[in-house]
């Protein structure tokens, strides 16, 4: 019964995440998945979230018209990029843990403009000065929101914390 | 050696999702390319795609109206300069409305049976006490006090005053005017006789202000309302139309009839007249 309901849940999850994203998309050319996918990075266990990100990225190659993988590979060479930075110094916390993800989120973007074309038709996807600009702007918006999420969070819990009985 | 085994072990371990993410995409990719996956992708196709379509359009829709908001300035902007642009049609409507009716006044005038006498195309510039009219043109263009004011066959007044640049005429209204007329039963077309004239009665048209008076019509003519006063007097020396006879009043007491005389135009509505010059 359980599994049945996660399943479930998942399904329904799947249709509203396509929904958002192509409402956001055509809406602000925001795109929520990758926020997420950086959200969920290290925090669901990497089976669950390789399995629910291959899912998503291959609707969304579908209903894109991509070639099958691209999403999936416009979600690890971002992720990839954020991993040679956890060699280096500590993601997990801090200003830097945002700059980095920011970097990441950045590059999604624009490989978003032109990774998808060089993959279909072998030609590098048209790309401005302007595309850029906005894809800054909405990097810029997206580790708001990541953050302004991280902050939700850390509040809740803290609040469930306090409940706790402690010893001195 | 041991030590960087573990740490390569190490790298791999956190990295697990990245290498098979980047190897899952690479196998997708390339059997996508040979057309392997068909299937798949048609099935994904057919549960998936009504519900992205359905965002692609709310989202497109949302967009439009958010673009709409953000160009209320612009659509201000247009909205005044289409205004503007509806003024200056109106103007050059109103425009065309007063050649228009120049038009048509010259016409009438064109039409009339004494083509000999010279006349001199004025505008109205305003009517005081509907006693009054004032019109453009004055002593430099030739107008002299007394001079005859008309619309095709129909009388408008006499000049009273002239300026250099303007000129004031009495219509028949006017408590000062005074002339002879005769009440023919002719019919009248467009300000024009139709049919031979037959004098029914000669009479006096008198201005009160308000109204034109006609007295003195023979108490044993046949005068009746709806027949046409037509001017003769040596002031305005030639037959014009005035209007025409209503409220007939005949007193078997009194020695002649009087009535209103309706005037065949407006004056009010005026714009073009036409003043006699000598």
């Amino acid at each position: 019964m359980k599994t049945v309901l996660r399943i479930l849940y998942i399904a329904v999850g799947l249709f509203l995440l396509i929904f958002v994203e192509a409402f956001f998309v055509n809406l602000f050319a925001f795109r929520i998945i990758f926020l997420l996918f950086l959200f969920a990075y290290k925090k669901l266990d990497w089976k669950d979230l390789l399995s629910v990100s291959f899912v998503i990225s291959l609707i969304m190659d579908v209903t894109m018209h991509y070639k099958l993988g691209t999403n999936l590979l416009l979600f690890m060479i971002p992720l990839g990029v954020f991993s040679l930075f956890t060699l280096f110094s500590s993601v997990e916390d801090g200003i830097g843990a945002y700059i980095v993800r920011f970097f990441s989120i950045f590059l999604y973007y624009v490989l978003n403009l032109i990774l998808p074309s060089f993959l279909l038709t072998g030609t590098l996807g048209s790309i401005n000065g302007r595309s850029v600009l906005y894809s800054f702007v909405a990097s810029l918006f997206a580790i708001l929101l990541l953050f302004l999420i991280n902050y939700m969070i850390g509040g809740i819990r803290k609040r469930g914390s306090q409940s706790q009985i402690r010893l001195k | 050696m041991l030590n960087r085994k573990k740490i390569a072990k190490n790298i791999l371990g956190d990295n697990i999702l990245l290498v098979l993410g980047l190897v899952i995409a690479g196998i997708f990719l390339l059997l996508d390319t040979f057309n392997i996956v068909k299937p798949l992708r048609s099935g994904i196709s057919f549960i998936f795609n009504p519900i992205y379509v359905d965002g692609k359009n709310i989202g497109s829709g949302a967009k439009e109206y958010f673009t709409t908001i953000g160009k209320v300035g612009d659509f201000r902007k247009e909205f005044n300069e289409l205004k503007i642009s509806s003024y200056e049609k109106d103007i050059n409507n109103a425009h065309y409305q007063v050649l228009l009716e120049e038009n048509t006044s010259l016409k009438k005038q064109l039409d009339l049976g004494n083509k000999e006498k010279k006349y001199l195309l004025s505008k109205v510039l305003g009517i005081e006490n509907i006693s009054n009219m004032q019109i453009d043109k004055g002593s430099k263009e030739g107008v002299e006090k007394g001079s005859v004011v008309s619309v095709g066959n129909m009388f408008v007044g006499i000049v009273q005053s002239v300026d250099l640049e303007g000129s004031l005429v009495l219509l028949p209204y006017s408590k000062s005017n005074s002339f002879e007329v005769f009440v023919t039963d002719v019919g009248v077309k467009e300000g024009k006789v139709v049919d031979g004239v037959s004098i029914l009665s000669k009479a006096v048209l008198r201005g009160s202000g308000d109204d034109i008076n006609i007295e003195n019509i023979s108490m044993n003519s046949a005068v009746k309302d709806g027949d046409i006063v037509v001017t003769m007097d040596e002031r305005v020396g030639g037959y014009l139309i005035v209007g025409q006879i209503a409220n007939l009043v005949s007193n078997p007491a009194a020695t002649s009839k009087s009535a209103k005389v309706a005037p065949l135009v407006d004056y009010d509505d005026l714009m073009s007249v036409f003043v006699e010059i000598e």
